[in-house]
């Protein structure tokens, strides 16, 4: 059974199919986690003590600079071969697509209103009107906070839903209750 | 394949406890930024001869009654980094010189000197309005025992008006209140760029952005009352009305605010919508708050300008200074012209007969009356003439002396008069002698007029037909204000506001 799960379309079926891509992933989902707490401390306890909220925030964008090209490269390897198994389920496809926009949306919003801040640095003065960078916060904000839900959707899918905790998940990958031949291209 | 999953929960776990464990120490161990405040009694020597109102007689308030340190009031020259146009705007207006203009520091002076025992802290009266961050470090006092601060000589500096939460404009005489602890920023400027949260609860906190938009706002400062505290009047002596005479004009009916004209990128065009009964409301205000002086924007004045206006403010050069304040002269010039009209309503002239002229003097574009403000020096005057039909003059009243910097007498001029205990006029804007105020002739609300009679005796070889011009003259000041403050005879130049001319046959002649 275990050697049928290591073998899917020819590649090897575990989450991470190559050294890099498992170091990556664990980058990106390190970094993801550190920008969640960092994020969410500087939104709703930031005006609490602002010494400590720029250490926040400046750590979030330390993170967000970094996860950008872990993110990118991450997705090159997970993409080519989830392509290939990821037809198996309607609504695997449906939140893993919806996570990976989501995931783009909260990265890119957060790259634009970064913007400023990087110019700045290059002694550049640019910023958009409040109203707009208000607008483009509430896009990182609210696609940031609904990125852990649409992880844990990503995982529980990865096998159908019901299955419950991750130890469940993992069980039911042990059996293999799917045909790795259908989920082949 | 159970270790790996079982791994990214972990990993998830781990980091999330970590990150949270890392900031919730940080938390603990860094302290929240440092209070700002420094306590009435901290400031030595500071005298309340009032009580413990540190800021009576202004009724200017700080959030907590405190001061606030000098350094951590912030500059505009912090300002200028990101918002050049926005600082651009504020260094031409008065509002950036309502401290250092040299008049109004003399002025001042010259008030504190006359009170020998009370005049250092009776200025507070004043200061209140015209310098509120000198106020707020503690600046205003006998002995000065503060550190100096850039923004203290600023005048009505950025933060002033994007830190006040409060604002009266019935008590005026600067009833506002600043909240300073608040009204700053605590991040570092790079990360405030990624995140202007902070700046934006600084400088627009919601009872300020609800305030900044109003009249009230203006009121707060605009509305002077003269009282026992500062003055020798006795109960009270409404000095400044401009925000009581707009609340009760037609642009107040209209939702038409202060901010609208003197803080619009177009103002004369808006008035002259305005004058069709037009509203448009500006989508963006400007920082230049034109306004009625045009002294303090005359650059062929070039260093005596500078000279005038206290120096050239931190964070501009000279040049660019006399660059944005041409702009600025030309904006006031249109702005002061689309306030007023004359009209020659009509006359009745023949030789060898008793005559007489009506002239109208219209508030055609002002929300408040005209004049309005500092009115015991800011005065109004008609200049009219009637020439014959061989070019001689039969009548000048209004003849401006520009060597004496004198109005003739006889001449219609609108001015507030302030006078001592003992009845004599004051022409030196010496609050703190003025026992009684009244005016040459009440001044022209908005929307209204004042028509003016002249009569006049034609002898029987004036040859008609009569020309009649009319011209409303504006000066910012008496020229014995100029002499007794400035101790120059130079005399400040009067302002053209308005002129008309007609040319007027016998009636006898008319009818036909």
């Amino acid at each position: 059974m275990k050697d049928e799960l290591k073998e899917v379309g020819g590649r090897r079926s575990s989450l991470f199919r190559f050294p890099q891509e498992y170091a990556l992933g664990r980058v990106v989902l390190i970094l993801m986690v550190f920008l969640l707490v960092t994020g969410a401390y500087y939104f709703f306890l930031g005006s609490s003590n602002w010494n400590v909220a720029q250490v926040a925030l400046g750590g979030h964008l330390a993170a967000g600079v970094l996860l950008f090209p872990a993110f990118f490269a991450y997705l090159r390897h997970h993409l080519s071969w989830g392509l290939r198994i990821s037809s198996r389920n309607k609504r695997f496809r449906c939140v893993a697509w919806t996570f990976l926009l989501l995931f783009v949306l909260a990265l890119l919003s957060g790259l634009l209103n970064a913007v400023p801040f990087f110019l700045y640095l290059i002694n550049i003065i640019w910023f958009p009107s409040f109203q707009t960078f208000d607008l483009v916060a509430t896009v990182h904000l609210y696609s940031g906070l609904t990125l852990p839900l649409l992880l844990w959707g990503h995982l529980r899918l990865t096998v159908p839903f019901g299955v419950g905790k991750p130890s469940d998940i993992v069980s039911y990958l042990e059996r293999a209750e799917f045909d790795p031949k259908k989920s082949a291209p | 394949m159970k270790t790996k999953i079982r791994r990214i929960f972990k990993v998830i776990g781990y980091s999330a406890l970590l990150s949270g464990a890392a900031l919730a120490g940080i938390h603990f161990l860094l302290p929240e930024p440092e209070s700002v405040d420094v306590a009435v009694e901290d400031v030595p020597f500071y005298q309340l001869p009032w009580g413990e109102n540190p800021f009576f007689p202004s009724n200017m308030r700080t959030v907590g009654g405190n001061f606030i340190k000098p350094d951590k009031l912030p500059s505009a020259a912090t300002c200028i980094k990101c918002h050049v146009d926005q600082f651009e705007e504020w260094a031409v207006s008065l509002h950036s010189v309502s401290d250092r203009d040299v008049i109004y520091d003399k002025t001042v002076t010259h008030n504190e000197h006359f009170d020998r025992k009370l005049g250092a802290e009776r200025v507070r009266f004043c200061e209140g309005c015209h310098s509120p961050g000198q106020m707020a470090i503690g600046g205003v006092n006998r002995v000065r025992s503060v550190l100096p601060s850039d923004a203290a000589t600023e005048g009505l500096t950025c933060v002033v008006c994007h830190a006040v939460t409060e604002a009266n404009p019935v008590a005026g005489n600067g009833a506002f209140t600043l909240n300073l602890g608040e009204g700053r920023d605590h991040m570092h400027h790079a990360l405030i760029m990624a995140s202007p949260r902070d700046h934006a609860r600084a400088f627009g906190a919601k009872a300020t952005k609800a305030l900044i938009t109003q009249s009230e706002f203006c009121g707060a400062c605009h509305t002077e009352i003269y009282n026992p505290a500062m003055t020798k009047v006795q109960g009270v002596a409404h000095v400044q009305t401009t925000f009581d005479e707009w609340k009760k004009s037609w642009y107040a009916q209209q939702g038409v605010t202060c901010q609208d004209c003197h803080m619009n990128y177009e103002p004369v065009a808006f008035i002259e919508k305005l004058k069709k009964g037009e509203i448009t409301k500006p989508t963006r205000y400007s920082h230049a708050f034109v306004g009625a002086n045009y002294l303090l924007v005359e650059t062929s004045l070039d260093s005596d300008l500078f000279f005038l206006r206290g120096g050239v403010l931190p964070g501009l050069t000279g040049e660019r200074y006399l660059q944005i304040l041409e702009k600025q002269k030309q904006r006031t010039h249109d702005f002061l012209r689309a306030a007023a009209e004359v009209e020659i309503r009509d006359a009745f002239l023949a030789p060898g007969k008793q005559g007489r002229i009506a002239i109208a003097v219209k508030n055609v574009g002002a929300g408040h009356n005209l004049p309005t403000g500092v009115g015991d020096q800011k005065h109004m005057w008609l200049e009219v003439t009637v020439k014959d039909a061989n070019g001689k003059t039969w009548l000048h009243s209004g003849a401006f002396d520009a060597d004496k910097g004198q109005i003739a007498a006889g001449s219609v001029v609108w001015a507030e008069r302030f006078f001592d205990a003992n009845g004599q006029r004051i022409m030196d804007h010496l609050t703190f002698n003025t026992a009684r105020v009244d005016y040459t002739r009440p001044f022209i609300p908005p929307r209204g007029e004042d028509v003016v009679f002249y009569d006049i005796a034609l002898p029987q070889h004036a040859r008609p037909p009569f020309h009649i011009t009319a011209k409303l003259w504006y000066r910012v000041a008496f020229q014995e204000f100029v002499v007794q403050i400035l101790k120059t005879t130079t005399t400040i130049p009067p302002f053209l506001l308005a002129e008309t001319e007609r040319q007027f046959a016998p009636i006898s002649e008319r009818a036909n």
